[in-house]
């Protein structure tokens, strides 16, 4: 199975973003099953350094693959979206995983406009990732293996539910999954070609021209994610219950 | 405004439960139902695939210019699909306002109803007029309390909602995923209700936390959560959205916020808050004494937050 690391906040926000916590967490999860993970990164500039992508593969990710165009530089969900599925389709990728809250906005458009493109699943708030062979109790489940289980936290209800392809995965965020995800990165270090040890994967450049869709369908006159505005939050210091009641009450 | 409710579970075999779904959508402001008859029993289990089509089905009938989801649960599951098939934008953790101000030069805009949301750590935020946009926007809504002119209809009586039933299948076809295949019997998730909780309270004292959870019980109010981060799926806390925030001590454990949201961090005496916890908060409660924070205090306090009469 081919998984990968939908990394599109850089497009977002057109800046050179470190890796976020929770995509480390997605890589480390996603190695952990034993998928070849393939990082998919939008940009609207080649300049921009691929620091995610770099440290994504310092982890483990097996390839790394940059799209990248100015037209890119859009606050358009299915603009971005639209060339992302098909380089999905191209490097016949089975599931997209993206970390929830790793958008520095916190939008999840571009994961679910990239779901229905591709008519693919969308799941979210799945807390936890595991490969089915790992717990395969018989040679039913065994035949299976390869394929992704996740948990999902929904109705008040914990499930857990066969990850089919395609699909497009949201983890939840893990803040304290720190020593955890150290202790992962321990197993996976162990485990790590030998080429990746240099630290000098090459990461592929794609532009939209070469992808195929229109500029005019990424870069659309419309700002989907609303215009931006300045919002004063005074703090204010108080020593009573009583005034916090006041203060807070209906 | 319409509610959208799945017939399975709203009503099931349960006739007097229908009826009291009814009366709290049409206390909450809805004029009718949309009623899902066309799904079956997902077990719980909330995701685009179990969902998706009935929203879509609904959102085709009444063609709307702004899809409400709740932040914490089915927002994050639902909204960004619907939007997609919808040609909408999406605002996750969102509030609505009124534009007080005119959108366009020639006056006009006022009295709108825009989406706004906070970005940038809550330094900025975005603004969508799904009327300028000329587009529809789902968002989805932090947990808020109930004010107390809720009932402003016209009669005193309770609003029932007419109920239109409708079939996801004879609106929609095709283009959409297969059922999930669950691998395991679902269980209870005990910290689920801090997703929804409108006052959610971070303390990291177990054993103060579960004296509130108790006299909260105790005394029927529902509407807060009491959460020990330490103890809590961060998924869960990730998700919630409430209107109030009450950090206890200086739990650095973050849920999301919405632009009403207010976190309050209650200082135990003789204790100091960091910079950069300062800038988290938007109230600072110095408490003069440990009294004040105790369970009882507490739920007193919380008790008048949520109240839902006006005293």
């Amino acid at each position: 199975m081919k998984v990968g690391l939908l990394l599109h906040g850089g497009a977002a926000v057109n800046a050179a973003l470190a890796l976020h916590p929770t995509d480390r967490d997605v890589v480390l999860a996603a190695l952990a099953c034993n998928v070849d993970v393939i990082v998919v990164e939008a940009v609207a500039a080649l300049a921009l350094p691929p620091r995610a992508a770099t440290e994504a593969l310092a982890l483990g990710a097996g390839r790394a693959v940059r799209l990248t165009d100015s037209a890119l530089d859009t606050r358009d969900g299915p603009g971005v979206a639209r060339p992302v599925a098909e380089l999905v389709h191209r490097f016949a990728i089975d599931v997209v995983l993206f970390g929830e809250d790793a958008d520095p906005e916190g939008a999840t458009d571009v994961p679910g406009a990239l779901a229905y493109l591709l008519g693919a699943h969308y799941l979210a708030g799945v807390d936890e990732l595991t490969a089915l062979s790992r717990t395969a109790r018989n040679e039913e489940e065994a035949a299976g293996a390869g394929a992704l289980l996740a948990t999902v936290r929904s109705g008040g209800r914990v499930h857990r539910v066969r990850v089919p392809a395609p699909a497009v995965v949201g983890l939840a965020p893990s803040h304290r999954s720190a020593r955890a995800s150290s202790e992962a990165g321990a197993r996976v270090e162990e485990r790590r070609p030998a080429h990746d040890q240099s630290g000098n994967q090459p990461i592929e450049v794609l532009t939209l021209a070469e992808l195929g869709p229109s500029v005019s369908l990424v870069r659309r006159p419309s700002e989907l994610r609303g215009a931006l505005e300045s919002a004063p939050r005074p703090l204010v210091t108080l020593q009573s219950a009583a005034r916090l009641a006041a203060l807070l009450g209906l | 405004m319409f509610a959208v409710v799945s017939w399975h579970e709203a009503r099931g075999d349960d006739d007097t439960r229908f009826r009291s779904v009814l009366e709290e959508l049409g206390d909450s402001g809805a004029d009718k139902v949309l009623c899902c008859s066309g799904d079956g029993d997902t077990g719980g289990l909330v995701e685009d695939a179990t969902h998706g089509r009935m929203l879509l089905a609904a959102a085709h009938r009444i063609p709307p210019v702004l899809v409400l989801l709740p932040a914490g649960g089915v927002g994050t599951a639902l909204g960004p699909t619907l939007a997609a098939r919808m040609g909408a934008a999406f605002a996750p953790c969102a509030d609505l306002l009124v534009a007080e101000t005119p959108s366009r030069p020639d006056g006009r805009g006022i009295g709108r109803v825009q989406v706004v949301r906070l970005v940038d750590g809550g330094k900025q935020r975005r603004r969508l007029d799904p009327i300028d946009l000329e587009r529809p926007v789902v968002a989805t809504l932090a947990a808020g309390r109930t004010s107390h002119d809720r009932h402003d209809r016209d009669t005193p009586n309770v609003f029932l909602p007419d109920v239109l039933p409708f079939a996801p299948t004879a609106a929609i076809s095709g283009g959409f995923p297969s059922a999930l295949e669950v691998v395991e019997p679902a269980r209870a998730d005990d910290s689920a209700s801090c997703e929804l909780a409108s006052v959610l309270v971070l303390w990291d004292d177990g054993p103060g936390a579960a004296a509130l959870s108790a006299l909260l019980r105790e005394r029927a109010i529902t509407d807060a959560s009491v959460v020990v981060p330490a103890h809590t799926p961060p998924a869960l806390l990730a998700r919630a959205c409430p209107e109030i925030v009450i950090r206890i001590g200086c739990s650095s454990e973050l849920v999301q916020r919405a632009p009403r949201t207010r976190v309050v961090l209650a200082l135990p005496p003789g204790q100091s808050a960091p910079e950069a916890l300062l800038e988290e908060v938007d109230v600072l409660w110095e408490v003069q004494s440990e009294r004040e924070l105790g369970p009882e205090a507490l739920a007193g306090l919380i008790a008048q937050l949520t109240a839902k009469e006006a005293p």
